[in-house]
């Protein structure tokens, strides 16, 4: 149970792999019926207000409404996840596959030359603020929560 | 004449079942094909119980079942209940399976379960022109032939495929029931295979093939056991079924028959689409992301809701009381004309001061409740009510509600008696009393009327759209509190999980919002013509009689012997409040006066409310009536709202307004919740709960009013 989700608040944009559907049989059947089966990835879409309950969009696009307990419920694999919760994965190499909004992160990143495709390693994952190494040019940065959280990245070998 | 009586009477009857998921438009479907008005709305569990619609094509007769749509033939919720029972038990000749062409692959879960119980079926695959439009394209000849039944396009918005999807109903109908295509995955069919041998091998005769008896009997069917359960050849038989049992948990991984069942289903499925269906590009949600960015907002989400509902309530008071005006005018000058064209006589007092007073008191509030109606239709059909849910669940859940509580919530604020049918979709019976105890606290259209009234009465115009706002966020804020206690003392428990669909957005078309509100203004009229013409009638003569000749003697003498017309005019005005005081309704009212004192309300609030229990528009028409009938000598004739004004002073009718949010919902509406609750004890429930708290919070703001003011 120490894999589950328990802990991190689920980001928009991370993406998931199911794997199982949980012990619950009540949730499980529930999602089952709503094509959300082990095999099926979810893309959590955004948050509602209170952050409990989440938008998430399968595979083929449809949206459905679940909260928390439900995700948390599931036994998920993520494959995407913001560069704030990688310690999830543990250190290793990072892909970049896009960068969220906003002028002075855009400049920010621009800067050091973060972009979609670019490899990242995180030198002491958990430890804040979070220090980057860039592999291109071994280039390290200081990036806090914030901005971490609106860098989606993959595991590189993976 | 001979002619046609022979035609008719051989039309062939066909009986269909309208099966799919939530949704997909078959209510739709049907309104195009069959002309008729079910409810459409664009959110999950909008039809949630049966209904038959009939028509006539050519030679035939069509009697389609429209049944609430379901995932798949589970029975947790009542409407799921309602569609598996109905499949199960009922008398049909064919299934007409609705499809989401959009979603196809979900939708065909069901389509195999479908296809399972080995019936005629034809398969509607609809809303061609979204599927279209986002570049999904389905063979359908092929999906045909891989289902083993007619598929068929339509679309129910562009009225598309009809003629097409009649046809091959038709044709279905008269052709033989074709063998069970369904090919599951290698292990579970050799299962089924061995059971077909063995019922075969023992020439066991029944109605559905022995193929879908054996599928039912692999999926643990209830009523396949139960059926078996009395047969002799059941002892012979299952130990053939435990093996397969066995040999599915082993080669499956697991012991759940569901699950099992899920993947072959799935299997199924994705097979079908993969070999029919060419998804074409990738931009099909874009327009509803652009959209969900703002109204699904983390942040602005609820206060942009919020914006909207209180625009709504201003354009209820301002657009609304334009013509009201203008009715109001009309009325008064009925009741006049009719006096005059009478004279003063016993006839022209139960027409004008009864029926014509009440009547239009409740007319008086057509436009508001127009735009109220309106407003709710397009939070219906837009696919912004699955949205505000959404929005809403954190806080729901914090109160012990269910997310999809807002569904019946909001039902709620049009009329509490498909309300209380809304909330058959939440699964558990819990959250299903909770929400049924706390409907009521979301002020239906019918008292609207009251509200407008007195707010006109008692504030400036520029702030009436935001009372009225705070009375209906008021009495929804009251309802969660309540929900919280309920929560926390008698309906204990477990949360329900919560998975809710969100459907893309949809432009609504004229014609349905059309519909939609036309149908509902010309209900609230025809129950003004009717029952509140009745009611008003009633509560003339429950006012007039018993007739009092001495009293009226003896004021007809001391009014002749009056010094001056001012002192005549005041004694007859004595006279007619001492008669009304005295009549059957003047008793009644002063009966209950004691229990009423303390809130500020004089005898004739006191009544008003009373008949308020049979129907809400009755409080305004008791109103009309009552104060109607007060100053009935006088020479100038006032509105509705002037002689409010007049009679009842502003903490009396803040406590009034208080008192109309919370207490017991109407007579038809209580039988509802009756029904949906399962007995007269939640009735006695419902009516202690809402009178205590009326009485308690009307008697809180009676008493801070008067101090304020
Ligand atoms: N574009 C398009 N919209 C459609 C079509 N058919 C139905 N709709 C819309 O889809 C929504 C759902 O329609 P309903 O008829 O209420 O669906 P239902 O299947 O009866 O839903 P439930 O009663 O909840 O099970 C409504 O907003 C309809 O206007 C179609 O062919 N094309
Ligand atoms: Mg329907």
């Amino acid at each position: 149970m120490l894999n589950r989700s328990h802990d991190y608040q689920p980001m928009p944009g991370s993406e998931c792999l199911i794997t199982d559907l949980g012990n619950d049989p009540q949730v499980a059947q529930h999602l089952a019926q709503m094509g959300v089966l082990p095999g099926t990835r979810l893309r959590i879409v955004r948050l509602a207000p209170l952050g409990d309950t989440l938008e998430v969009a399968v595979e083929q696009g449809e949206l459905l409404a679940l909260r928390r307990d439900e995700l948390d419920a599931l036994a998920c694999q993520y494959q995407v996840l913001p560069l704030s919760q990688v310690e999830r994965w543990g250190p290793e190499l990072y892909r970049v596959l896009s960068l969220a909004k906003g002028h002075t992160f855009r400049d920010r990143v621009d800067r050091h030359g973060i972009e979609p495709g670019s490899i990242l390693q995180v030198l002491h994952p958990g430890q804040w603020p979070l220090r980057v190494e860039m592999e291109k040019n071994g280039e390290s940065l200081i990036l806090g929560h914030g901005e971490a959280v609106k860098i989606l990245v993959e595991r590189a070998d993976g | 004449m001979n002619d046609v009586a022979k035609h008719q009477s051989g039309r062939k009857i066909i009986k269909v079942a309208l099966v799919g998921q939530p949704n997909v438009g078959k209510s739709a479907l049907i309104n195009s094909i069959g002309n008729a008005r079910l409810k459409v709305g664009n959110f999950s569990g909008v039809t949630v119980k049966k209904e038959v619609v009939r028509f006539v094509r050519g030679d035939y007769e069509f009697k389609i079942t429209d049944l609430p749509g379901s995932y798949s033939l589970t029975d947790y919720t009542i409407e799921e209940r309602v569609t598996k029972k109905y499949l199960d038990e009922d008398e049909y000749d064919l299934i007409l399976n609705v499809v989401d062409s959009t979603n196809i692959e979900r939708n065909l879960y069901l389509t195999t379960e479908l296809l399972a119980l080995n019936k005629k079926i034809v398969i509607a695959l609809n809303m061609t022109d979204e599927a279209v439009n986002e570049g999904v394209h389905i063979n359908e000849q092929q999906l045909s032939k891989i289902l083993g039944a007619r598929c068929v396009k339509t679309s129910a918005l562009k009225k598309t495929g009809i003629d097409e999807l009649i046809d091959a109903i038709i044709e279905t109908y008269n052709s033989k029931l074709p063998d069970l295509h369904l090919q599951f995955s290698e292990p579970f069919e050799e299962e089924i295979a061995n059971i077909v041998d063995f019922l075969q091998a023992k020439k066991f005769q029944c109605k559905i093939s022995l193929k879908a008896l054996a599928i039912k009997l692999l999926r643990e069917d209830r009523q396949a056991y139960q059926r078996f359960h009395e047969e002799p050849i059941w002892i012979e038989l299952l130990p053939i079924i435990n093996k397969a049992y066995q040999h599915l948990y082993l080669h499956y991984g697991t012991k759940d028959l569901e699950d099992i069942f899920n993947d072959e289903k799935n299997a199924v499925a994705k097979g079908a689409v993969a070999e029919t269906v060419v998804f074409e590009k990738d931009n099909r949600l874009s327009l509803t992301d652009k959209i969900d960015a703002l109204l699904m907002h983390q942040v602005v989400g609820l206060p942009i809701f919020l914006f909207m509902m209180w625009g709504l309530f201003q354009l209820t008071f301002d657009i609304g009381s334009i013509p009201m005006d203008w009715i109001d005018a009309f009325f008064v000058a009925l009741i006049d004309g009719t006096k005059n064209f009478l004279g003063h006589t016993e006839l022209a007092s139960v027409i004008a001061d009864g029926a014509i007073a009440g009547v239009g008191a409740v007319v008086l509030f057509l436009p508001n409740i127009i735009i109220l109606f309106f407003g709710i239709a397009l939070l219906e059909t837009t696919g912004y009510m699955s949205r505000v849910a959404f929005l809403l669940d954190g806080f729901f859940h914090k109160f012990g509600l269910h997310g999809k509580s807002f569904i019946p919530l909001v039902t709620g604020f049009g009329c509490s008696v498909p309300a209380y049918m809304a909330s058959r979709t939440l699964k558990n019976d819990r959250d299903r009393l909770l929400t049924l105890f706390i409907i009521g606290f979301m002020s239906c259209g019918a008292r609207l009327p009251i509200y407008v009234l007195f707010v006109g009465a008692f504030f400036a115009e520029h702030h009436a759209g935001n009372i009225l706002f705070l009375i209906y966020i008021s009495g929804a804020l009251l309802g969660i509190l309540a929900a919280k206690i309920l929560k926390m003392t008698v309906f204990k428990g477990k949360d329900e999980p919560f998975v809710m669909e969100m459907p893309k957005y949809r432009l609504p078309s004229f014609k349905l919002i059309w519909h939609t509100v036309s149908g509902q203004a010309l209900m609230y009229l025809k129950k003004a013509g009717t029952f509140i013409l009745m009611a008003s009638v009633l509560v003339w003569f429950a006012s007039n009689y018993p007739k009092q000749p001495e009293l009226e003697q003896a004021y007809q003498i001391k009014i002749e012997q009056a010094a001056d017309d001012a002192q005549a005019k005041a004694l007859s005005n004595e006279l007619a409040l001492s008669k009304l005081e005295n009549s059957y309704l003047g008793m009644i009212g002063h009966a209950s006066e004691p229990f009423f004192a303390p809130l500020g309300y004089d005898w004739r609030m006191a009544v008003a409310l009373e008949t308020g229990l049979a129907a809400k528009e009755v409080v305004v028409a008791t109103l009309g009536v009552l104060y109607g009938l007060g100053d009935d000598i006088t020479e100038q004739h006032t509105g509705l709202i002037e002689k409010i004004r007049e009679n009842i002073s502003l903490p009396a009718g803040i406590s009034f307004i208080v008192f109309v949010m919370i207490y017991l919902p109407c007579l038809a509406a209580s039988m509802v919740f009756m029904r949906e609750a399962g007995g007269w004890k939640y009735l006695g429930y419902l009516f202690i709960f809402t009178t205590v708290t009326a009485w308690l919070l009307s008697f809180a703001a009676f008493h801070i009013t008067r101090m304020l003011v």
